[in-house]
This record gives structure tokens, sequence and C-alpha cells, in this order.
């Protein structure tokens, strides 16, 4: 029967792997949202400037789009808290799933 | 010196040398599985057609801003009707406080987006199609950023 040293070492490389591989997706996936929000909030707020000079927006209507995207980033940190949350799950769940997968292929005689 | 004598042992060592790797195994594993308890409300199809559905019907009606508020007053209260039902479904789900402060957020009549973009229409009567055009797109990515995180969310059959 395989010993519990060898059971502890082959989970420790299994969640390390879990770990990296965690990081990186939510590194990237949070990355790419961020980038695409902060690039649209730019290209927005040059075009409302360019509204305002022209006289197409009023300074009331330019100032409730401003605020209005400030109320927008609020809504976006909350999806990426969420989206953060999702991932624990996610990861707790293939911690389970590796030590019941481990334990079975290690102890259990079929 | 022998390193024997300098390891600490743990005084439930021998106790547990009488029992078999399953037994042990599970006593290891009950702390995951009773912390496996979900951080996160699972995915929900009534909320994310809520959402999507809310998110249609918004746009539309905010391009008649341009027209005289009273001519759509109903479908102002019938809208804002629906919201605040989304918003007390969400409100209403274990572990689902982060979506239910989006629907807060957007149903704000004090904040600056839809619930905002309403009452300033009703204070104003109509708004200029500019105004209306570009409030439509931030308000569609308010909406975005509820859709999204519940489609993120995991679905029942993956935390199976």
């Amino acid at each position: 029967m395989p010993d519990f040293k060898a059971f502890l070492s082959a989970l420790k490389d299994g969640v390390k792997g879990l770990i990296t591989r965690t990081l990186a997706e939510h590194g990237e996936a949070a990355g790419k949202d961020a980038n695409a929000f902060l690039e649209k909030t730019r290209a927005d707020l040059e075009r409302w400037t360019k509204q305002l000079a022209e006289g197409a927006l009023t300074k009331d209507d330019f100032a409730f789009l401003v605020k209005g995207k400030a109320d927008l980033a609020e809504m976006e940190a909350l999806k990426q808290a969420g989206l953060a949350l999702v991932r624990v799950d996610q990861f707790r769940k293939s911690v389970f799933d590796l030590v019941v997968g481990t334990a079975t292929k290690m102890f259990v005689k079929v | 010196m022998n390193p024997q004598v300098l390891r600490p042992r743990h005084p439930a060592a021998p106790a547990l040398r009488r029992f078999s790797p399953a037994v042990v195994l599970t006593i290891l594993l009950a702390p995951i599985v009773t912390t496996c308890a979900p951080t996160i409300s699972q995915f929900s199809p009534i909320a994310y057609e809520q959402a999507t559905s809310l998110k249609v019907d918004a746009q539309a009606l905010m391009s008649k801003a341009t027209q005289p508020y009273a001519n759509h007053e109903e479908a102002v209260t019938a809208l804002t009707l629906r919201v605040a039902k989304a918003y007390e479904f969400a409100r209403g789900r274990r572990r689902n406080a982060i979506s239910a402060r989006q629907w807060e957020i957007l149903a704000d009549s004090s904040r600056n987006l839809l619930g905002g973009f309403l009452a300033r229409w009703k204070r104003e009567s109509t708004l200029s199609a500019t105004f209306v055009t570009e409030a439509k797109g931030v308000v569609a990515d308010a909406f975005d950023t509820i859709i999204g995180l519940e489609s993120g969310k995991l679905k029942p059959d993956n935390v199976k």
C-alpha cells in the first residue's frame, strides 16, 4: 500500500498546479476587462468633451454622463469582485476533487 | 545524536496508527467537505433572463425620452416596478449581495444610471437626442456588468 508521504507529495504537486492555473486565468480575464473598460471610458470622454464644446451636450448632460461612468466603474468593480469569488469556489472544488481523486487512485483497490 | 529523539510527535499519533488509511482520510477530508459551501450564489437562469430582458426594454424606453415624459409615464412606472422586482429577487437569493448591490446602483434615482435617467426625464420632460444616445450606452454597459457576473457564476452542474 502506498504511504501517506507519497500521497501528500502527489497532493502538493497537484495543488501547486491548481494555484498557478487559477491565478493566471483570473489575472488574464480581469486584466482584459479592466483594459476594455479604460479604453471605452477614454473614447467616451473624448467624444463627450467634443459634443460639449460643439453644444450638442449641455454642461448638465456632460456632468450626468461622467457621474454615470463613475457609477458604472463601481458596478464593474462589483462584477470583478463577484467573479473572483466564483474563482475561489472553483478552486475549492478542484482541491476537493484532487484530494478525492488522488486518494482513490492511491489507496482504493479496484 | 539520534534525530528520532528530537522529532516532536503529535499526541494523537499512536491512536491514529490504529485506524486504516480510509478512516484517516475521512478525518482529513471532513473539514474540506464541510467548508465547501459556495462563497457566491450559483447561476440563476431566472436572474439572467430578468437582466437581459430588462436591458432590452430599458433601452427601448430610453429612446423615447426625446418625447414628453407625460406620454410615457405608465411605461416608466411599469419598467421601474420590474427593475424593483429584479432587485428584490437578487436580494432574496443567498450569498447574492454583490448582484443585489449592482441592481441597487442601477435603479437608484439619485445616481446617474437608469434610475437617475428616468428621474431626470421626469424632471425636464424631454431630453436631447445626443444625451439620450450617450446615456443609453452607459446604461447598457451597466446592465452588462450584471449579466456578466450572473453568466460567470458556476452552473449547478459544475458545483456537484
